[in-house]
């Protein structure tokens, strides 16, 4: 075993198979820079290469690229606002803040050291994981699948905000989000509003994007000229790591966090980074700042996505199995190069399983010096007048959403989202507790009819069941304990006052409406297909009448009320205005294709909006169609066209 | 430049040993132009894979050279991409498909989303390959192994059967419509995907599952307590069943059921069982060419896929994606297809009411 594992390291210190890590790190960060591209995007990517290469070389290359897509993640959630991937979502929460306090290199640097030793951390668990992890794996059944999920769908409690009606509700829109498209136990299409796109359930980087990147975005645009509020950087280099130092009980547990969820069947990846900010949230004392830039907010989720990697591999190398969807692609890239994970390989095949563990380490080793490297430029963006940044932004959010399933009910998807995003986050409801319901939804649906079915309430007595029963008594319990102190003063001028609360009410009768016509689709299927949305539109309902009631009754100002629109100058534009004109973008889209709609959004909201030249202006937006055009050619992406297109065949890369 | 002129050299190669096909396809020249494969799926799946392995030597033996790209386009499985194929790919020999049993599957059984219908596109080569249903030996009473389908029988309607899957109408509809047939009673677990049926397959929680032949050798092969119960064979150029080759001791499905009840199986409920039959097995996966491509352009494409597949670098590694069952081209292709996307309004009705019965579902 220690031969496997020195032969293995000179292997990887070959400077062919090292040169190869380091190409595939740094593919990695770039696909884990750009939002909605990710592990999958990459690996895609080196796929057609692979074919012509030695195996060794192949997998150093492969496993470089994805173990560091959540290392550079973290620069769009941290400087912008955005997720660069769905497991850097619980980043943004305190990562921007941070930024927008001016700590934006603090918060960045904590975060590459969060990812670097949860990294090499998952790396030192794999090691010893493949020979004793098998029985294990094999143990948690769906029963224990079944409570994972529950186990994690109780984070929402201490997520909810101000108001935990609000709270639960958001969860259940969640849920209710989920619940469109396939029915994943019958494949009946239920609530597709008869359209091709709802096919599928929605894609989760969409909702994510629409709850996180689109309302902070016009946010921005509407408050202030820089992200940085102080439009200084701050020397944080030091601080960040200081600040891990300090916290390295927390990232270790969030380590373990993410090691065992990615390595465990039940949840799949993209929860880790919230289960691990709950945790931070439940277990750590002094929390009024959580959500306002608290650094231990960043340090948490970063330290667990990394770790994810090395725990999903477990499963992926003894089983064949994969643990998440980048696993899942890896499996097909090392069945091409000739390498079939199961346990003749750890029999076999010893060298190459160490391989795979040095690449971790080595990967993330690389990775997040070379992010230290060109954070302090990349930084800078924070003190660039936001309106020069904000249209690209929009071009690169709708990018990402078109990755989802490469179709225009992407970008509408995007927008519709985005609209629920913006008043959410306008009337105070919790998104991540919808996004923890969102991505939970399908195994809430499926893992609580399979226990059921196969066990009945016998499931209850299997020795892991409850030891997860006890964490969730206990994750609830922190819940009812954490009281969150309402963001400002309870006056009448405030965001919570008892005065013109007719938006909230018509947000809260849309709901409503959403949440009835999801109970009467789900009321004419089986209980196969109709079941779920039912439970979870009636539970939304339920969720909304004690808040309904109680903000009949309440005549003071209270945490109940929230909207951001009270007690700001009304000088600004509007947050519809901007719907407007993302409204606007996709209109000219339709008509001119993708690529030529985003470059002309582009160049007017320079010209307009920003009072930029106009041929600079006309170069910004030359420079993004080059950019699409770029990736087009790398990833072989077909953009949405529009009339102009099926008139006359444009060249690339206009198509 | 090197790798320009190898490729060049590789083509003058190929253009050599196909000469006579070449000739006969009126100097038809692909030279400049991009072949875009479309693959209804995302990057790394299994049709995915069988794709890109073909597409890295495609190029070589197309007249002209072409860049073949593979375009993911993944959803609704796979019917998303066959919608917009049906709907717009251009019949100039510039864009093709990689159809699979999820894109046969809707047609058959009339699903109202599929908005295609592969009849109508031309057949350039069918890739079949094996299915298998297998279990834990002790926990489903049968040793499976062909050694004694009539021990194995009476044993697997007295245990307790687990078997999941994803959903009562898809691929899987064929073990269901077998074992109903069998009136092996098992319990059914939805909403597993393939992967998910696998892990509990290996938990202990589902001790029959079935598997493409090939993963099931992977996965089981050398695991004396997993046993093969029966394959689903393969059907030759003359119609015949016969057993999978990577299976030769296990009997077919068929050869089971006589075995066991000492009849043939027959009825409309055989008849269904050979429809699915041939959409999972003998479709598996299949390369089209849109509707209308002229005749040229087809034997183009079908000449350059045997070479593809003739390939040494291809077939060395093609067993790994697909078993060893025969490559089918062109009218054998076409023949699969019609048998695996029509279906007998008797038969329909008969699935309706064994869908019905058993998982309150039915077509639509």
């Amino acid at each position: 075993m220690l031969d496997a594992a020195v032969s293995a390291l000179a292997q990887l210190t070959s400077p062919e198979t090292f040169l190869a890590l380091v190409a595939g790190v740094v593919i990695g960060l770039v696909v884990g820079v750009l939002p909605g591209l990710g592990g999958t995007a990459g690996l895609a990517l080196l796929l057609p290469f692979v074919f012509g290469m030695e195996p060794n070389t192949a997998l150093a290359m492969m496993i470089g690229l994805t173990a560091v897509t959540t290392t550079s993640d973290t620069f769009p959630s941290v400087l912008m606002g955005i997720p660069g991937t769905s497991g850097s979502q619980a980043t943004v929460l305190d990562g921007f803040p941070m930024s927008k306090r001016g700590e934006g290199t603090r918060a960045l640097s904590a975060a590459f050291i969060s990812s670097m030793f949860g990294g090499i951390f998952g790396a030192f668990i794999l090691s010893f994981a493949v020979f004793f992890a098998k029985p294990i794996i094999l143990k948690i059944g769906f029963g224990e699948q079944f409570m994972l999920v529950v186990l994690a769908l109780s984070m929402v409690g201490i997520l909810t905000g101000s108001n935990i009606w609000k709270g639960l509700a958001a969860c259940c829109m969640g849920l209710m989000l989920g619940a469109l498209g396939a029915a994943p136990l019958s494949g009946v299409q239920r609530a597709t509003l008869s359209t091709d796109y709802l096919l599928d359930p929605l894609p989760l980087v969409i909702v994510g994007l629409a709850m996180f990147a689109t309302p902070e975005i016009i946010d921005l645009l509407r408050r202030q000229s820089t992200i940085s509020e102080t439009g200084k950087l701050g020397s944080g280099w030091f601080l960040g790591f200081r600040d891990w130092l300090s916290n390295w009980w927390l990232s270790l547990r969030c380590a373990v966090i993410g090691c065992i969820i990615g390595a465990l069947p039940g949840l799949g990846g993209s929860v880790v980074d919230w289960i691990a900010y709950g945790h931070a949230l439940q277990t750590t004392k002094n929390r009024e700042n959580y959500g306002k830039g608290d650094v231990r907010g960043v340090i948490a989720p970063e330290s667990a996505n990394n770790a994810k990697e090395g725990g999903a591999l477990v499963p992926t190398i003894l089983l064949g199995i994969p643990g998440s969807g980048s696993m899942a692609i890896l499996l097909g890239g090392l069945v091409l190069i000739g390498v079939e994970p199961g346990t003749e390989l750890i029999t076999d095949q010893m060298d190459l399983v160490y391989l795979i563990i040095w690449s971790i380490a080595a990967a993330n080793i690389v990775g997040a010096g070379i992010c230290f490297m060109l954070s302090p430029q990349i930084a800078k963006l924070t003190t660039i007048r936001y309106a020069l940044l904000a249209p690209f932004m929009f071009g690169i959010i709708f990018f990402a959403a078109f990755q989802a399933t490469r179709s225009w009910g992407d970008l509408v998807a995007l927008f519709i989202l985005s609209a629920l995003g913006v008043y959410m986050k306008r009337f105070g409801w919790s998104r991540p507790a919808l996004l923890i319901g969102f991505v939970l939804s399908v195994r809430v649906e499926t893992s609580v009819y399979q226990t059921v079915a196969l066990y009945g309430i016998s499931f209850l007595e299997r020795p892991i069941v409850i030891a997860l029963l006890v964490l969730t008594l206990l994750s609830v319990t922190a819940a009812v304990f954490f009281k969150q102190a309402p963001a400002g003063p309870l006056t009448k001028d405030g965001p919570f006052t008892n005065e013109r609360t007719g938006p909230q009410w018509i947000f809260l009768a849309l709901l409503a409406g959403a949440a009835f016509f999801i109970l009467q689709d789900g009321l004419g299927f089986n209980q196969l297909t109709g079941l779920f949305p039912m439970v979870a539109s009636i539970s939304t309902l339920v969720f909304i009448v004690p808040l309904a009631i109680s903000m009949l009754l309440k005549k003071n100002p209270s945490p109940l009320f929230f909207d951001a629109e009270r007690g700001t100058d009304d000088n600004r534009p509007s947050a519809e205005f901007f719907l407007l004109l993302l409204a606007g973008m996709l209109a000219i889209a339709a008509l001119v294709g993708f690529v030529l709609g985003i470059a002309i959004f582009i160049f007017l909201f320079l010209l307009i909006r920003a009072q930029v030249v106009w041929w600079k202006s006309a170069l910004g937006a030359a420079g993004f169609i080059l950019f699409l055009g770029i990736l087009s050619d790398q990833l072989t992406l077909r953009y949405p066209t529009g009339l102009l297109q099926t008139w006359i065949s444009l060249p690339w890369p206009l198509q | 430049m090197m790798k320009l002129t190898k490729r060049a050299v590789l083509g003058l190669m190929a253009a050599t040993m196909l000469s006579p096909a070449i000739a006969s396809a009126d100097d038809f020249s692909l030279e400049g132009k991009t072949v875009t494969w479309v693959v209804g799926f995302k990057e790394g799946g299994g049709t995915d894979r069988l794709t890109r392995l073909l597409q890295s030597k495609l190029s070589e033996h197309l007249p002209g050279n072409p860049d073949v790209l593979v375009l993911n386009k993944p959803g609704g499985g796979s019917v998303t991409a066959a919608n917009d194929f049906q709907a717009n790919a251009p019949a100039d020999g510039t864009t093709l498909i990689m159809a699979s049993t999820s894109t046969f599957l809707p047609v058959l059984l009339g699903a109202s989303v599929a908005k295609y219908n592969p009849n109508d596109w031309e057949a350039v080569a069918g890739f079949a390959r094996g299915a298998t249903m297998f279990g834990i030996a002790d926990q489903i009473g049968a040793k499976g192994d062909g050694a004694d389908a009539k021990t194995d029988y009476e044993g697997m309607q007295k245990a307790s059967i687990r078997f999941g899957l994803e959903t009562p109408i898809s691929a899987e509809m064929l073990d269901l419509v077998a074992m109903n047939l069998l009136g092996i009673d098992a319990r059914v677990i939805f909403g597993l995907s393939s992967k998910d049926a696998e892990a509990a397959f290996q938990r202990g929680e589902m001790n029959m599952n079935t598997d493409n032949t090939r993963s099931y050798l992977k996965d089981f092969g050398d695991d004396a307590k997993v046993v093969p119960v029966w394959t689903y064979g393969v059907i030759d150029e003359s119609g015949k069943l016969l057993r999978d080759p990577d299976l030769p001791d296990v009997p077919t499905f068929p050869e089971f059921f006589e075995a066991a009840t000492g009849t043939a199986p027959g009825g409309l409920g055989y008849e269904l069982q050979q429809n699915l039959m041939n959409a999972k097995v003998m479709i598996s996966k299949a390369v089209m060419l849109p509707k209308g491509t002229p005749e040229n352009i087809q034997q183009v494409y079908i000449d350059a896929l045997k070479a593809v597949v003739a390939d040494p670098e291809v077939a060395e590694k093609l067993p790994r994606e697909i078993g060893s069952m025969p490559v089918n081209y062109g009218e054998a292709t076409q023949r699969a297809i019609e048998l695996g996307t029509a279906m007998d309004p008797a038969v329909r009705d008969w699935a309706n009411e064994f869908l019905q019965t058993n998982y309150d579902a039915k077509l639509n």
